[in-house]
């Protein structure tokens, strides 16, 4: 990318003002649905070679495999089966997948009639998407897209082992241990890590950004003499700058739990779990419950209505960076004074994201409760964490900097004084 | 103002350097203990860890135009670099946001002063 030289712009004195862009309309609540239902009925889901419901997810790969005669077998990715990765610059409006779409019930319980005795057995969606039947012990899956959020379009199943998991949290931990709260200390245990999935939604954007602003360039560096002291000067020339451009964002991860996505909360450390991302999405699976088995999942609860400020903001913030570098030439920097953003298209896609989760209670002075997490990446194994830290030591360890900095400035600064 | 600047200068040249000197040597054991603080309180609870989503979700840029218009020249400025620069902060938001979501169909109206109606979210402040 050339970056104008704005020493050779004429001064014109004419506003900045870019042509109109092509945005359309205001959106209008329109909605083109991009169909990912399977079609399949709840209950039973058959191993393809020999029918037994006895599925699981092989550890470390993209796999299902039978627990039975062992077949193994991939899911489909989205990237491919519904061409989520492309047409970006084509999105118009919103696209919704159907596992995206608005919650329509708060119910959880959701009853499946065995395929195999006919009994009906209950699931409870808030955390799980499979149950055994208690007469015939066949698997019954949740098949298919739910009116509440808990079956989404997508999955990425974990990669990172508990073995790894416990590695990596007890490797964080044991760096931080020195002045960490005694209790958290005693009580520190990364056996208990668990693994989640947490509802997020994979979003792309067909954008048009234009940013204003003042940018100066420096002409000249001067030092006047006062006395004895001296000041150093600086003229400029002043520019007002405009940039305006396409963008097409793929695949920005946000949040779908409205318990993970208030990061200004006191009550939770929500922000580390944020700063795992981002996870390899391109991958995602069409989603099938044998990819979770026991493991838990956290159901979505926020529509994409709830989500979307917050996207166009990141959106906002992606197009900044995008263009910060274009403003190198302006060498005393430039100060940004207007930002505007046209969303012309998004696509909205639902998914369950792997977490490997150690959570640890604490109560402060005043009986306030926070919940520290440290979080694992379940597929890159990128690990952050908060780790209750106890104030005495901080303070004892802050001084103990202080007091060695002291030892050698003070008798330096008596010198200076007497000298 | 710039007289009251040299003043304010010539007031701490000459032999008042030894005192600044020592003033500074005898402040700097505070600053470290401030500095150590929020360091360490910072390893250890991440407070500010986030998800830098703006350098690693993929995006492409196109059909950029720019404008660049000379305004003024300015004289005799104190400061290294330009007042109130925030452009590589792209977190922070800019004092006027206009954020509006379209149909993204070219063949309507468009233009930058429509999609009055449906789903648009402004902010001013």
């Amino acid at each position: 990318m050339t970056v104008p030289d704005p020493q050779e712009q004429s001064a014109t004195g004419d506003v900045a003002e870019g042509a109109a862009p092509q945005v359309g309309d205001g959106w209008n609540g329109h909605v083109t649905h991009l169909d990912t239902t399977t079609g399949k009925d709840h209950g039973q889901d058959d191993c393809p070679k020999c029918g037994s419901t006895e599925i699981s997810h092989k550890a470390g790969t993209m796999a299902l495999v039978c627990g039975f005669c062992r077949f193994e077998w991939v899911g489909s990715r989205l990237e491919d089966t519904h061409g989520l990765g492309e047409g970006i610059g084509e999105l118009s409006g919103r696209t919704v997948a159907s596992g995206a779409a608005r919650i329509e019930s708060e119910a959880n319980l959701v009853t499946m009639k065995c395929q195999g005795c006919a009994a009906e057995v209950t699931v409870d969606t808030a955390h799980a998407t499979q149950a055994r039947c208690h007469w015939c012990r066949s698997i019954l899956s949740l098949n298919d897209k739910l009116s509440n959020g808990a079956v989404p379009d997508g999955i990425l199943p974990f990669s990172l082992s508990r073995e790894q998991a416990i590695a990596k949290i007890t490797e964080f931990v044991g760096d931080r241990k020195m002045l960490a709260n005694p209790k958290f200390k005693a009580d520190f245990s990364a056996e208990h890590v668990r693994p989640v999935y947490l509802p997020y939604m994979v979003v792309d954007g067909n954008l048009h950004a234009r940013i204003h602003g003042v940018g100066e360039v420096q002409t000249r560096r001067y030092t006047v003499q006062h006395g004895k002291t001296s000041t150093t000067y600086y003229d400029a020339n002043e520019f007002q700058v405009v940039r305006q451009f396409d963008l097409h964002a793929d695949d920005l991860i946000v949040e779908s739990s409205a318990s993970k996505a208030d990061f200004a909360t006191q009550v939770s450390t929500n922000n580390i779990i944020n700063a795992i991302l981002p996870f390899d999405v391109k991958n995602m699976v069409a989603f099938n419950s044998n990819y979770m088995g026991d493991i838990q999942a956290e159901k979505r609860d926020m529509d994409i209505d709830d989500v979307s400020r917050a996207t166009h903001v990141r959106f906002l913030t992606m197009a900044r960076e995008r263009i910060r570098p274009d403003f190198a030439g302006y060498d005393r920097g430039v100060r940004v004074t207007h930002e505007e953003m046209w969303v012309r298209g998004t696509r909205w896609a639902s998914v369950y994201l792997p977490v490997w989760l150690y959570s640890y209670p604490e109560r402060d002075d005043h009986g306030r409760l926070t919940v520290h997490y440290v979080a694992v990446n379940g597929r890159s194994g990128t690990t952050m964490g908060s780790v209750p830290i106890s104030k005495g030591r901080l303070w004892a360890a802050s001084l103990g900097w202080a007091v060695g900095a002291a030892v050698v400035c003070w008798p330096l600064s008596l010198i200076a004084l007497v000298g | 103002m710039t007289a009251v600047n040299e003043v304010l200068l010539a007031s701490t040249g000459g032999s008042d350097d030894g005192f600044f000197l020592a003033a500074v040597l005898f402040a700097a054991p505070f600053v470290v203990l401030w500095f150590a603080h929020k360091t360490l309180y910072k390893r250890y609870r991440n407070q500010d860890a986030r998800y830098r989503y703006e350098q690693t979700t993929q995006s492409t840029m196109s059909n950029l135009e720019r404008w660049d218009v000379f305004q003024r020249e300015r004289k005799r400025l104190r400061n290294r670099s330009i007042e109130g620069r925030n452009a590589e902060q792209p977190t922070q938001r800019a004092p006027y946001v206009d954020l509006k979501e379209m149909t993204g169909d070219p063949g309507s109206t468009g233009g930058s002063d429509g999609g009055e109606a449906g789903h648009q979210l402004d902010e001013q402040t």
